[in-house]
């Protein structure tokens, strides 16, 4: 009976016949360690010291990384460190620049000559970078039917090697967006040896560019470069290596800045962006995005807004700098305009419509109309800014009588719905990809467009075929001036902001300069100087 | 043995028509969700012959039931397919992903059984006390708060305040901290995160266990005989209540795997939830169907191993 009362005495006090509490937590503290180890192994060791940067890059899995397979953004930002592109925006001059392409000619209106700078070296001992490539690389393309095809080599008839580094491109049109569209978003060349070697398949994840960093490795979720150290633009890069990982959840991507286990992350969260401004550790960098965030009208439905003056009184309703305000938080241009910074034909952000809107212009011209209001579904995709930006459309519209119900939904169902144009009108953000006007406007306002949804004006259709057909740079900038002034009467489609493209990094980084382009973060000219 | 041997045999021949069931339900359940995995990763502006030719690449032009047969016909060869998306083999992604989810899975599992059968003890031993009051409020609370709210909470305390763990580094080959507990880290708080529900679980089965054992007559006997207090509880009572705990680790172990992909999404974990959140939005047919084919087998495998367990366990179960 003692020995029961000794031993309940014990238990009370924690022990368990000799395993005291702390025993106990050792134990399992130790057991847990154990078990981790087995769980976890080691990592391997790698480079230390300031001459590398580690990316916190949005998205998924960046999968493939070969520049003639179908990429997403987050894996193009990657793909743009491997293999540099035969010309770059200057988005200041609004000019196409050399790059790999040192200099174009439009022969006669159907002919382009490219000569391809000499010297440049590819990765991994494949050689010399030459005309060759150019043309394996674009008749890859138009033998894969690739998803460029459509976008940048539409225009090609056929295409031939005139000399090492000359080949000539001969057109089944005149296409005056030929620098900026087919050589700027169709112009990433492979080397036709190691894409031949390696295997179109094997390429993706296997990459060899002639870029400022050679590929290393791709494990998952996790992509490593290095220097390439015979990279054409000498003394560059400065950095050893360069890491990126996916990291879907903005705050998180955000967090681990903060806490140094990332240097660089893009798309933070807009609400944050305000705070970590003052952050001293941290710099930031904010650029208009070519990207919209706009409404598209279904013309091919019957809804009042078939008359172009309710659609001009829903873009006098819409007070552009309270979306802004509201659901950017400041991190987004105000516009109307279907150009946007950075491209040939910008002129300023706002053309027409005030940036608060004018409500009283906005009834008037929907008495002018004869419409008292209506009611129409309006779609939306699951976007977190964007549901609360159509509700914030809705209630300005909903002043002059105009019912949004709001409907949203998962990205797949809203692009399955708005692709077969099987909805009333939507708000969407979308992301133009090639530097050149004819891409922001021709496939959204043309009626041969595959963005537009029933808005059909042969005067506008005859505007853009003559645009893409000029290929003087100042005749062109005029022509897209009509266009938009057009666009901007007709409002087939409505534009509220171009959404900034923030970057955040560590102090010390320099020589970043951030593009309006989301898929374009280059880091040849990036170092660490503390 | 032979009844043990020859229900193993029983169950594992049950497997194929429990896959059958569940491939069709998931092919039937995503071909009919909207949306089109070639339209999402072409956009507008795509030609339709290059549509056309991805459509046929993957079999899409064909009739649904078509496409089941063939994928099944691949699969049963080792064969999933290829992503859409990332047009890499869906066996390529498993076999890189899969390791990291288990990993996950065995690591939530250990924080798991680490805290519930202290605790689980504890709360028997001190039935209807504070001690008890407590492990069942912490209990209430690890299965009330959703995961991914745990892992922001997490992150909050202890990776931004505290600054003990990273946030990421699973899965990454950047990492520059080689020691023991740089491997260890980064697995901390996304196996906390990852393994409350399952410690509350546990702890809850292991007290109502423990109670019940307890109050059996033998363990009265083992008393009143002046069996030493630990030897009750550890070699005769412990071992007969862990039995059903012991069931439910297996079983939940299999539903850990599927149940990763908040907090790998968080965690920015290369595993399989994250991968397959990804396939979804972009509705990458192959991937999905793939890794829940693999998930499946791994929840019935589970499934089998528990109910093993439980007769070696208890010699008294017989099937």
């Amino acid at each position: 009976m003692k020995r029961r009362k000794a031993v309940e005495k014990r238990q009370s006090n924690g022990e368990k016949n000799g395993i005291t509490r702390r025993t106990f937590i050792k134990g399992a503290a130790a057991a847990g360690g154990m078990g981790m180890i087995l769980a976890t192994g080691i990592p391997p060791a790698l480079g230390t010291g300031k001459k590398d940067l580690v990316h916190g890059i949005f998205g998924g899995d960046p999968g493939n990384l070969s520049p003639v397979i179908r990429h997403d953004t987050a894996a193009g930002i990657i793909i743009r460190n491997i293999t540099d592109n035969l010309v770059m925006p200057n988005y200041k001059t609004r000019e196409i620049m050399p790059m790999l392409a040192e200099d174009w000619k439009n022969v006669d209106p159907l002919t382009w000559r490219i000569k391809l700078r000499e010297g440049v070296m590819w990765h991994k001992g494949y050689g010399e970078m030459t005309a060759e490539d150019l043309v394996y690389t674009w008749q890859f393309h138009l033998d894969s039917k690739s998803w460029q095809v459509r976008t940048a080599f539409w225009p090609l008839d056929s295409f031939k090697v005139v000399g090492k580094y000359v080949a000539e491109v001969k057109l089944k049109q005149p296409f005056g967006a030929f620098p900026g569209v087919t050589m700027g978003y169709g112009g990433m060349v492979v080397s036709k040896n190691a894409h031949q070697e390696i295997g179109n398949e094997a390429f993706k994840t296997n990459p060899v560019g002639n870029g400022p960093f050679e590929f290393v490795s791709l494990k998952a979720n996790e992509v490593v470069l290095k220097k390439n150290k015979q990279y054409w633009q000498k003394g560059l890069p400065h950095l050893e290596e360069l890491i990126f990982r996916s990291i879907p959840d903005s705050h998180v991507r955000l967090q681990a800045l903060q806490k140094g286990e990332l240097d660089f992350i893009s798309h933070p969260d807009a609400k944050d962006v305000k705070k970590v401004r003052k952050d001293p550790s941290l710099a930031y960098q904010s650029t208009p995005g070519w990207t919209w965030d706009y409404q598209l009208f279904n013309q091919l439905k019957d809804f009042p807004y078939q008359n172009k003056l309710v659609r001009e009184a829903i873009s006098y309703a819409i007070d552009r700098e309270a979306i802004r305000d509201e659901i950017y938080y400041g991190e987004a241009t105000v516009t109307d305009n279907q150009i946007p910074y950075g491209y040939l034909g910008h002129r300023k952000n706002l053309l027409r419509y005030p940036k608060n809107g004018d409500l009283e212009k906005a009834k008037e011209l929907m008495a002018k109309a004869g419409c008292k209001g209506y009611e129409v579904e309006v779609i939306c995709s699951d976007k977190d800014w964007l549901r609360r930006e159509l509700e914030l459309v809705a209630a300005m519209v909903s002043q002059i009588g105009i019912k949004y119900k709001i409907r949203n939904m998962d990205i797949g169902s809203f692009n399955n719905l708005w692709l077969n144009r099987k909805f009333e009108q939507l708000l969407e953000d979308i992301t133009i990809v090639a530097p050149d006007p004819d891409a922001t406007v021709w496939w959204f306002l043309h009626s041969k467009g595959s963005c537009t949804a029933g808005y059909n004006d042969p005067g506008m259709d005859r505007m853009l075929d003559g645009a893409r057909a000029e290929s003087d740079p100042k005749k062109r900038e005029g022509l897209y001036h009509k266009i938009v002034d057009q666009e901007l009467v007709d409002n087939p489609m409505i534009f509220h902001v171009n959404a900034n493209y923030v970057r955040l990094h560590k102090k010390g980084l320099e020589g970043f300069e951030s593009a309006p382009q989301e898929y374009i973060e280059l880091f040849h000219t990036a170092r660490w100087t503390s | 043995m032979g009844n043990r041997l020859s229900y193993l045999m029983r169950r594992l021949a049950q497997i194929p028509f429990v896959l059958a069931i569940v491939t069709i339900t998931i092919f039937s359940l995503i071909h009919v969700t909207p949306g089109d995995p070639i339209q999402i990763m072409l956009g507008m502006q795509t030609s339709p012959d290059a549509v056309d030719a991805l459509r046929k690449q993957f079999y899409l032009d064909r009739p649904l039931p078509i496409q089941y047969f063939i994928w099944v016909k691949n699969a049963v060869r080792g064969n999933l397919g290829k992503s859409i998306r990332l047009n890499l083999p869906v066996t390529r992604m498993i076999a890189e992903r899969l390791p990291v989810s288990l990993k996950l899975a065995a690591s939530a599992m250990l924080f798991a059984l680490l805290i519930s059968i202290p605790a689980g003890i504890v709360s028997a031993i001190r039935r209807n006390t504070v001690v008890d009051y407590c492990f069942t409020g912490f209990s209430i609370g690890g299965l009330a708060i959703p995961n991914f709210a745990l892992a922001l909470l997490l992150i909050f305390f202890f990776s931004i305040k505290l600054d003990w763990f990273p946030i990421t580094g699973i899965g990454s080959s950047a990492g520059k901290d080689v020691s023991l507990w740089g491997a260890i880290a980064p697995f901390i708080l996304p196996a906390v995160a990852l393994g409350a529900q399952q410690t509350a679980i546990l702890q809850r089965l292991l007290r109502s266990s423990m109670i019940d054992v307890l109050s059996q007559d033998y363990i009265r006997t083992a008393r009143a005989k002046g069996v030493p207090g630990w030897i009750i509880l550890v070699i005769h009572a412990l071992k007969n209540a862990l039995i059903p705990v012991v069931t439910m680790v297996a079983i939940q172990f299999g539903y850990l795997i599927g149940i990763t992909i908040t907090i790998e999404f968080i965690f920015a974990i290369p595993g399989m939830g994250f991968t397959l959140l990804t396939a979804v939005v972009n509705r990458d047919f192959p991937v999905i169907q793939g890794f829940t084919l693999t998930i499946a087998i791994f929840f019935i495998l589970a499934n089998i191993v528990a109910d093993v367990l439980y007769t070696l366990i208890d010699p008294r179960i017989r099937y």
